[in-house]
């Protein structure tokens, strides 16, 4: 069991770098978003993996089924031609730039875990539906109800910025 | 570690069935599409290969295997072959969800009849024909040909807006069963079918299904006469051939989903359950048939209008509804 | 009492902003005067709701804290929305900016700041922030007809996602080595001893306060200020300077009232290093500035580090200093950026140095304004701005760190020089342009004079205020 846990794990942690090479390094869009599309996969197989198939689920459904096909709305409507500044070869300052910035966190996070191994449950227990939406009703019933007026912000955001101003007459 | 063998033995041999079964019912239904349609134009249909045309789906499948595999140029070779296969293979999953019959008692252990009793079942379902939308965008995307492109834009827009009805009219249904387990959903069923108590839900699920097929009247992604064939323009041989297996394919699978939320699965007198669950799936393609035969194009506006203005503002009235109900009788 | 009354202030303010958007569906064109009114009458009532709800421990099953320092920091963020709406008001109108989403925006930014202010729980933390940093976002690029403006929009916008990201990160790594969602007591089990979770609460916390270090520009994150705050109308600019980073600061002084002694004493040199670098980086750049907008924006990324010195001084000096410098930097910068933009040509934010030649003259009121918020800032007495400073050197010396305190006045006499240039040409300069600007209005008048006599008051009797922090 445990075993084929570690084997499940890391190959969803090569699902989820591959994925997300594939989303900084590729050329062309459409490859870089089915390079998101990997990792968000990756992710949800995670999920699964922690014995919360909801969230595995819901993962799926919300990120690779409405945000990434909208993000591919605006590829396709945009016909966005490959090109640009990313065209061009990086110079070697940005790849160790940005292998720094890689490295770095990894660093101070993986020293940190192995040095302090946080207390966590070894065998993960399936968080009921019930107790989900209970938690999600009672307890975090204002962040439940903050999310809903953030999302409307980001709503109306997105309405404000990209629709025409409303001519005075 | 035998017991475990035999879970692995007896999980592809259920697979196995259930994909012969369903590759089977797409091919006939095919056929019968095509018989079909030919009476309701005062025509006879396919019947030279074999009586009645019987062998037709196979030397369809023949005909196809046997065609050259073309990739246009300027294609994005890689995303171009794998796209098809995205449609096929999440209409095919949709299957290992569905029950198919009360457990059985093989040498004493119960063997649950359907491939995987997920305990978010519905969830998978959703999430799957939500990924289908893949197989339609990429493949348009891939193919570097104007119509696809158009046929792939139209595809997306129309799937991605009949999800939010189709998960939405779905939700009255688990919150009667208390579960997202389909096999729970069937047993929540015993007394009385859902369509009895959930209309609305029922009228919303099949009409945003049918939009989710991309048949007629919904078949703007593939307009024959304006998009040539849409997103599978370029495609030719087998790998059209994948886009059409999950056409049909994916018709049996909204029967089949029909039939498991509103109808009551596989339960049904006299019969054995798996013939009750095969008459039940069939009524959903045989009304799709029915209505591309009758029914002219919709417009794109009429086609926006009816998921947002309509269904999805109807859905979200019937969970209130249905919840203010249920917390008023208890 | 029941705990849904500490609730009504965020409510009155979520049911104001839906107000607005449905007053602009239902009349296509409000008059601005009604918005305004309206805008204002919803921030008063939650205003009067704060003063009069009782301190209690936290409320809500621990999602919200509301003692004295909470109930003072929200007034200080409504007030300070308060004043952008009156200096916004006349200035939105007349370059056509004045749709109901300014108003609206405005209410659901000030709503989300409440709740970053009062936040007792993390979910609730990240969901304030990032409610107010949205629609900040949106209100930076309102003139979207110039081209500045969406700059400045996408340049706060592309870095604060990828903050917003890291403080995510961070809380989850609370999480995980704590178990415990709820602000206190996640912060009191990072080290009551427990080795195991005291490094993942560590480099939690390290995540999350390089989040909130860029939401406050505290240096090295603050490399965004000066380019968004020229971008950004001068309102907005004064919102986004005054009320996101009270409300930031309100959730930081109770992050480290929670913070256990051996966790505070790992983090401490950190904030050290922090307001060390924030105030030289804010201050020295000042110097060479010809653009006043820019040169405001290092000085409100200078007093994001006297806030700082503050807020280290704080578990030995109390939170009177952080405070009242947070309720003086409310009032400077709001008087700076206000007038600016009511001095400021509808064809463009003044920002050149010459522009400002001369306007203590032809537009003596808003100039004595501006002119009073850059003496304040410049730390010379009789301002609320001295007395501030003087309160947080006093208590950053008692506190142990007297070299922090000499690189702060360093700081301030470096920084007093370039407001001093900025004074030199709205009083000693030759006006270039005669009739510059339009009058401001009797809604930015009150404004004005409310700031004006509020800096200078409290400057001259700060004893009543301090007395009531202390």
């Amino acid at each position: 069991m445990q075993t084929s846990a570690l084997v499940l794990f890391v190959i969803h942690a090569l699902i989820i770098g591959v994925g997300g090479i594939m989303a900084v390094a590729s050329r062309s869009l459409v490859r870089a978003l089915v390079g998101l599309i990997m990792t968000l996969f990756g992710v949800s197989g995670m999920y699964l993996l922690l014995n919360a198939p909801f969230i595995a689920l819901m993962q799926l459904l919300i990120y690779v089924g409405a945000v990434v096909i909208l993000i591919f709305f605006a590829i396709m409507l945009t016909k966005a031609p490959a090109g640009g500044e990313e065209e061009r070869p990086n110079q070697v300052r940005t790849y160790l730039l940005a292998l720094m910035a890689g490295v770095l966190p990894t660093f101070v996070i993986g020293w940190v875990v192995l040095t302090d191994q946080p207390a966590s449950i070894n065998a993960p227990l399936e968080t009921g539906l019930k107790a989900l939406g209970q938690g999600l009703m009672e307890p975090y019933f204002l962040a439940f109800e903050l999310i809903s007026v953030v999302l409307l912000v980001a709503m109306s955001a997105a309405v404000i910025l990209a629709f025409k101003r409303r001519q005075s007459r | 570690m035998s017991l475990w063998l035999a879970g692995l033995a007896l999980l592809l041999v259920k697979i196995g069935l259930v994909l012969f079964v369903v590759l089977t019912g797409a091919a006939y239904l095919v056929l019968a599409e095509r018989k079909l349609l030919a009476r309701f134009q005062l025509r006879l249909g396919p019947n030279r290969a074999g009586p009645l045309g019987i062998w037709q789906p196979l030397a369809d499948a023949l005909k196809l295997l046997m065609k050259e595999d073309t990739v246009p140029a300027g294609a994005d070779r890689p995303l171009f072959l794998a796209a098809p296969a995205m449609s096929a293979a999440t209409a095919m999953l949709i299957f290992a969800v569905v029950p198919f019959g009360d457990s059985l008692t093989i040498a004493g252990r119960p063997v649950p009849l359907v491939v995987a009793d997920v305990s978010v079942g519905l969830l998978f379902v959703l999430a799957l024909s939500s990924i289908g939308v893949y197989g339609v965008v990429l493949g348009g995307w891939a193919s570097n040909s104007s119509f696809s492109l158009l046929g792939a834009i139209r595809g997306g827009a129309q799937m991605i807006s009949y999800e939010l009805p189709l998960a939405l009219s779905l939700a009255p249904v688990v919150m009667l069963a208390g579960s997202f387990s389909l096999v729970d959903i069937v047993s929540a069923q015993a007394g009385c079918p859902f369509i009895v108590k959930q209309p609305a839900a029922f009228l919303i699920f099949c009409v945003s299904a049918l939009a989710e097929s991309k048949r007629l009247p919904f078949d703007l992604p593939e307009a024959e006469n304006e998009l040539m064939a849409g997103y599978h323009t370029e495609y030719s041989g087998m790998r059209f051939g994948l886009y059409f297996v999950g056409e049909y394919v994916n018709m049996i699978a909204l029967g089949c989903l029909v039939a498991v939320f509103f109808l009551g699965g596989w339960r049904g007198p006299l019969l054995p359950p798996f013939v009750w669950l095969m008459l039940k799936a069939a009524l959903v393609p045989l009304v799709l048939i029915w209505v591309r035969a009758t029914l002219p194009r919709l417009r794109f506006d009429q086609l926006m209008h009816s998921s947002w203005k309509v269904l999805t503002p109807l859905a979200l009235a019937n969970i209130l509804v249905t919840g203010g109900l249920m917390a008023a009788l208890g | 009492m029941s705990d849904w009354f500490y609730l009504l202030p965020q409510a009155i303010l979520c049911a104001g902003g839906l107000a607005a958007l449905g007053l602009g569906a239902v009349l296509l064109r409000p008059a601005p005067g009604l918005q305004l009114g309206g805008a204002l009458l919803f921030l008063a009532a939650a205003g009067a709701i704060v003063l009069a709800l009782p301190a209690a421990g936290p409320v809500l099953d621990d999602m919200l804290a509301f003692d004295g320092i909470v109930r003072f920091y929200q007034l200080l963020i409504l007030g300070s929305a308060g004043l952008s709406l009156l200096f916004a008001s006349r200035y939105a109108s007349l370059r056509g900016l004045a749709g109901d989403e300014l108003y609206a925006l405005v209410l659901f930014a000030t709503l989300g700041m409440l709740l970053l202010a009062g936040a007792a729980n993390w979910v609730i933390f990240v969901l304030g922030l990032e409610l107010f940093t949205l629609c900040l976002y949106v209100l930076i690029a309102l003139d979207r007809g110039r081209r500045t403006s969406l700059e400045a929009a996408l340049k706060y916008f592309v870095p604060g996602a990828a903050a917003a990201g890291c403080l995510i990160f961070g809380v989850a790594l609370i999480y995980a080595a704590t178990g415990s969602l709820d602000l206190a007591s996640s912060l009191a089990s990072t080290a009551a001893g427990d080795v195991a979770s005291f490094g993942p609460g560590l480099a939690g916390l390290a995540l999350i306060l390089l989040g909130v270090g860029f939401k406050l520009a505290l240096a090295p994150f603050h490399l965004w200020a000066p380019d968004v705050y020229q971008g950004a109308p001068a309102p907005v600019a004064a919102f986004l300077a005054t009320g996101s980073k009270v409300a930031v600061y309100a959730a930081l002084l109770r992050l480290v009232a929670a913070l256990p002694a051996d966790a505070w004493q790992a983090l401490a040199p950190v904030f050290w290093l922090l307001s060390a670098a924030t105030l030289l980086a804010g201050s020295l750049p000042a110097l060479t500035q010809t653009r006043v907008k820019r040169l405001l924006a290092y000085s409100s990324v200078a007093q994001m580090g006297y806030l700082l010195l503050a807020l280290l001084a704080y578990p030995a000096a109390g939170p009177a200093p952080v405070m009242f410098y947070a309720a003086a930097y409310v009032l400077m910068d709001l008087g700076a950026f206000g007038s600016l933009g009511l001095l400021s040509p509808v064809s463009g934010d003044l920002d050149a140095l010459e522009g400002f030649a001369g306007l203590g003259r032809t537009r003596p009121w808003p100039a004595a304004v501006l002119a009073v918020s850059l003496l304040s800032l410049a730390g010379l007495p009789l301002t609320m701005g001295f007395v501030g400073k003087f309160v947080v050197f006093v208590a950053v010396v008692r506190a142990g760190y007297p070299v922090l305190a000499g690189i702060g006045i360093l700081g301030a006499v470096v920084a007093a020089g370039a407001y001093l240039r900025v004074l030199g040409a709205l009083y000693f300069g030759r006006p270039v342009h005669a009739g510059q600007g339009q009058p401001p209005g009797p809604a930015a008048y009150v404004a004005l004079g409310l700031v004006g006599a509020l800096i200078v008051l409290l400057g001259i009797v700060p004893g009543p205020l301090l007395g009531l922090l202390r």
